[in-house]
């Protein structure tokens, strides 16, 4: 009873303990990631070309609960902020967008899960995406990129919720980034799981 | 670690150990039901690692003592909860073929037309968590006299060893009293009441369902022995060749164990002993009362229900049942009619204790003959799917 006391007075001090819907406004803030990917050159110009949601519909309908439904809209814009990175690293000559130049090598994304959830204390995030390089060559490989994060969840607050996932983004990009050299060489095993 | 241990943790955890498991459904009760809607829920998105919640601090001094008792034991925790993500985050990953919401769902959509105590059954489905008000949307709506709900949740052990799928089946009539509201701490799952803790049961209800069955699926031990890394190892090997057959034992099971209760003869013998589902042998067996030997083959009965029935026509036309909570994914389901006789449940069954002695043999999933299964209520009333031999079933023994 002391115990449980003392939590709800943790959460009334701190008067910030949040319930019910949310909808997630999923903004990903590119810079952030920067520092994690080296802009290095990797021989061929990539184009990310296009994201697509491959989730099942009942997955579409929410990526979690705290009390009510937390919803994401415009997921694969999302994923295509994540990506632009790239980008901006030098890495990828576009992202959803045409690319300036024929690419060499031509990725599209499969978004396959996108959750939170809590795990006791923690708030934890999941994304996995798929990602089929396609060369110039026909050469075609897939590769399925599984970024998460966990967290401390301190209040159940919208901005613990979208950072977390924000982050779950931000460890596929970087996986991602780490593979593009050797999609490029065509030495990339058929399949892996990161 | 003995395998006593982490199952009596993880069903506190779960489940708690109050409240009533199973609650018969009476024959008067089943006669009255004409139509039934089967909403089935699955939360979670993928397996998870049991973490305990510390409790382990003693912190006097009043409410600043209360105050850092738990700011200790919520560090612990979340120690504890990170540990667990890391192991099972590469048991995750190979699993990503796998969608046990899906299969769960699907092996459901086969089993209900043998579950003759629901007559026409319409299933849907949900991710959303089972909260009083979700239940009292559900039970408001749709023409059929009786809901049946379905709460899903599959884990590891805290020590990896063994892997678990708990249901908790639960019928109501549309004419009982709403079930009242226990508050926004039972809303976020925190509710004190173990039956309405975690959003793991139908809610808050008052008075009970017209039938609760508890059904827990326990498989073999992935490992003979070893710490929580070895196991977790164990369990990604192969492309996690040993969960995949886990996780479709543990659905063949549950409905099982659903059609035991719910199924033509529901007033079923305490204990039936099946073949593993990983096996070729045909279905189940039911073995009178007297339990046979540990470890004991399998033997061909006829006694027990076919389970996976294969599914019945579906009907078209059958509007879709709104969730409260989201858009659920429809199937309509008639049962027998016919020949089929009106389930007669046990009224008042007594829970049976039917206690198996074994030892624990562990033997590594998926690498061996599988061992025979038995499916066993116990006093309190869950059932159990067991591997034979498994010591779980001492603990409903005490």
């Amino acid at each position: 009873m002391r115990r449980r006391i003392g939590s709800l007075a943790l959460v009334a001090a701190a008067g910030c303990w949040r319930a019910g819907p949310l909808q997630l406004k999923l903004r990903y803030d590119v810079a952030a990631d920067e520092p994690a990917i080296a802009p290095t050159g990797i021989g061929c110009r990539i184009a990310f070309a296009t994201v697509v949601d491959a989730r099942p519909e009942m997955n579409r309908q929410s990526v979690g609960d705290r009390g009510g439904a937390v919803t994401a809209e415009q997921v694969p814009g999302w994923v295509c902020q994540g990506l632009q990175t790239l980008v901006r690293r030098g890495l990828a000559t576009a992202a959803c967008v045409p690319a300036p130049a024929a690419p060499d090598l031509v990725a599209t994304v499969a978004i396959r899960r996108l959750y939170v959830h809590t795990v006791a204390t923690d708030l934890e995030a999941v994304l996995a995406l798929d990602v089929r390089y396609t060369r110039r060559d026909g050469d075609s490989r897939e590769r399925a990129y599984r970024g998460s994060a966990q967290v401390f969840n301190w209040f159940n607050g919208d901005g613990e919720i979208e950072g977390v996932v924000n982050q779950a983004l931000r460890d596929s990009v970087v996986q991602i980034a780490g593979e593009l050299r050797n999609a490029c060489g065509g030495t990339l095993p058929a399949r892996r799981t990161s | 670690m003995s395998i006593i241990q982490p199952i009596c943790v993880l069903l506190a955890v779960l489940v708690g150990c109050g409240p009533s498991y199973y609650i018969a459904l009476k024959p008067e009760h089943a006669a009255a039901i004409t139509t039934t809607r089967v909403h089935a829920t699955i939360v979670q998105e993928e397996v998870e690692g049991s973490v305990v919640e510390a409790r382990t601090t003693v912190v006097r001094g009043g409410l600043i003592g209360a105050l850092v008792g738990a700011v200790v034991d919520a560090a612990i925790t979340s120690h504890r909860a990170s540990e667990a993500e890391k192991l099972v985050e590469p048991i995750r990953k190979e699993m990503a073929d796998f969608d046990f919401r899906d299969a769960f769902f699907s092996s459901l959509q086969r089993t209900l037309p043998s579950l003759h105590a629901l007559r026409v059954a319409n299933l849907t489905t949900g991710k959303a968590p089972r909260t009083p008000a979700v239940l009292a949307a559900l039970r408001a709506r749709g023409g059929e006299d009786t809901l049946l709900t379905l709460v899903t949740h599959y884990e590891f052990s805290p020590d990896f060893l063994t892997f678990h799928v708990l249901t908790i089946a639960e019928i109501w009539r549309r004419d009982q009293p709403v079930p009242r509201h226990r508050g926004p701490e039972s809303a976020r799952g925190d509710d004190p009441d173990p039956r309405y803790h975690g959003s793991e049961t139908t809610g808050g209800a008052d008075p009970d369902p017209l039938y609760r069955g508890t059904f827990h699926y326990v498989s073999e031990a992935i490992v003979a022995s070893g710490d929580n890394d070895a196991a977790a190892r164990a369990w990604a090997a192969d492309g996690a060749a040993a969960l995949h057959a886990a996780m479709r034992e543990g659905i063949s099971e549950t409905m099982k164990m659903l059609a035991l209760d719910l199924g033509p003869g529901a007033a079923a013998p305490d204990t039936h002993t099946t073949s593993a589902a990983r096996s070729n042998r045909p279905p189940p067996v039911a073995v009178p009362a007297a339990a046979p030997p540990a470890d004991a083959a399998p033997m061909p009965v006829d006694a027990m229900p076919a389970v996976a029935a294969p599914q019945q026509a579906a009907q078209a036309g059958t509007p879709p049942a709104a969730d409260p909570a989201e858009p659920p994914r429809t199937a309509s389901l008639e049962a027998p009619p016919a020949t089929a006789s009106p389930a007669a449940p046990a009224a008042a069954q007594p829970a049976g204790s039917s206690v198996v002695a074994g030892r624990v043999a562990r033997v590594p999933v998926g690498t061996a003959q599988p061992r025979p299964r038995r499916i066993v209520r116990l006093d309190n009333g869950m059932m159990y799917s067991v591997p034979i031999g498994s010591a779980l079933v001492r603990i409903g023994a005490r």
